[in-house]
């Protein structure tokens, strides 16, 4: 009884309940809707509620730091199990101080990607349950995911780099 | 002629019994000797728990429920133990023997009867 | 506790270090570390096609106390070495390792992460060095018999008297 949605009548629903807070783009055939901070946490309520929509699976949360001045985004892919269909929610965080609110209430799933995606970029997700670090080891300091992260391999020595920063010995 | 082996046949165990005896001193003393002795060396004596830092108490419990297999085993390994020295000479013995060993296993079949009729033997 | 091999030379004697040598390079009881795609080829190299239990080697031991070889194979990262520390110190003596790809040997292709060990000898002292990304399960199997070599030409007081496992 799934019926997937084009990219078109996906877009044409989102744009009607959110009108500017939305652009609705066509990626390859998939929808990725790029949504302000403040409206994210209903634009994932709608997508899972909407009876013909019904996003009831989520694919994953990611980060993206996309450099500089450009700031950091948030991804989260939703699919439909029952109507086969994907859509990508994209939220533009600043670059400083990056803050989003949490979508792990509707999908608990995004409970630990979201938890990666703190201690990896930095990104505060406001209303998280338990907001610690998942996978880096205890000792760990910094956001290694971002670009700006000092790679020790690199300090020494530009592109491609040394292996654990060591000196480099001049040939003969 | 009969006292010989009597005292022949008590001749046999005394041997399995050195030669088991024997057989654990010369293993755990070959080890002593060639084994090298590091007791202390960083983390060797910490409870293994996978390399990680052991979490909560060494301890745990069994459930009571495992009391009736203990039960059940003392009591039929008590009649095997009354029948292997029977089944050896019971052929040179006659009828008799037979009987009171029928008898025997008889009261013991009554008594797994009476248990089976209880539900002892069905999981809980 | 370890007379013979340990506080007299009677272990230096050609016969005795021959055989001493001969019991402990054939008996090698594998604690296999299998962290990454490493562990398959490990796995493979235990199955029938090329069995290592032909050369002596049991694979799958119930834990570091019942072992004497370590194979690391697979990427160890920064937040599994003091594991690999603690269940190499739970090994009991003597204890030999093999390093098991290329990630284990030197970090591997992942020599530039920021969550990997480069090479698991920075942790624990390792006997055998297996290249390759990741090796054939013959390469294991050589890698095997050269340490086998390597114990047949060992000197346990040696090994013992220096203070480290390492053999020089």
């Amino acid at each position: 009884m799934g019926r997937p949605l084009s990219a078109e009548e996906v877009g044409s629903r989102l744009r009607a309940r959110f009108g500017d807070d939305i652009e609705v783009a066509d990626t390859f055939g998939e929808v990725a809707a790029t949504v302000s901070v403040d409206r994210y946490h209903d634009l994932v309520r709608f997508l899972r509620d909407e009876p013909a929509l019904a996003c009831d699976f989520c694919d994953f949360t990611a980060g993206v730091d996309l450099g500089g001045d450009d700031g950091f985004e948030v991804v989260t892919q939703l699919t439909s199990t029952e109507h086969h269909h994907n859509v990508r929610v994209k939220v533009r965080l600043s670059s400083t101080d990056p803050a989003c609110p949490t979508v792990s209430d509707l999908f608990p799933t995004c409970d630990w990607h979201e938890r990666e995606t703190m201690e990896m970029f930095g990104i505060r997700f406001e209303g998280h349950p338990h907001p610690v670090r998942l996978l880096l080891p205890e000792p760990f300091e910094g956001f290694p995911l971002r670009k700006d992260f000092p790679l020790m391999s690199r300090e020494v020595k530009p592109w491609p780099g040394v292996p654990e920063g060591e000196e480099v010995e001049e040939d003969e | 002629m009969q006292s010989v082996t009597y005292y022949g046949s008590y001749g046999v165990v005394l041997a399995v019994v050195l030669a088991g005896a024997l057989l654990v001193i010369v293993a755990f003393g070959a080890a002593r000797l060639i084994a090298p002795h590091r007791p202390n060396v960083g983390g060797k004596r910490t409870t293994y728990e996978c390399g990680i830092d052991p979490v909560g108490e060494g301890w745990s419990q069994s459930q009571v429920r495992y009391y009736v297999y203990g039960f059940l085993f003392v009591i039929f390994d008590v009649e095997s133990v009354f029948l292997f020295p029977w089944a050896r000479v019971f052929q040179s013995l006659g009828y008799q023997a037979v009987v009171s060993m029928a008898i025997f296993i008889g009261i013991l079949a009554v008594g797994l009867l009476y248990a089976w009729r209880k539900g002892v033997l069905t999981w809980v | 506790m370890g007379v013979i091999t340990e506080k007299t030379p009677i272990a230096k004697i050609k016969p005795v270090r021959f055989l001493l040598n001969w019991g402990r390079r054939y008996s090698l009881w594998v604690f296999n570390f299998g962290l990454a795609c490493c562990s398959i080829e490990f796995i493979a190299a235990s199955t029938a096609k090329n069995d290592f239990i032909r050369l002596g080697v049991i694979p799958f031991a119930h834990g570091p106390r019942q072992a004497d070889l370590l194979v690391v194979a697979g990427t160890l990262t920064d937040k599994m070495a003091p594991v690999i520390k603690r269940l190499y110190d739970q090994m009991p003596d003597p204890k030999y390792v093999i390093s098991f790809g290329s990630c284990s040997n030197c970090g591997g292709p992942y020599w530039d992460s920021y969550s990997v060990t480069k090479g698991v000898d920075q942790i624990i002292p390792v006997d055998v060095y297996v290249p390759g990304c990741p090796p054939r399960p013959e390469a294991l199997l050589h890698g095997i018999i050269r340490l086998q070599e390597k114990i047949r030409d060992e000197d346990i007081q040696e090994k013992f008297r220096s203070g480290t496992t390492a053999v020089s």
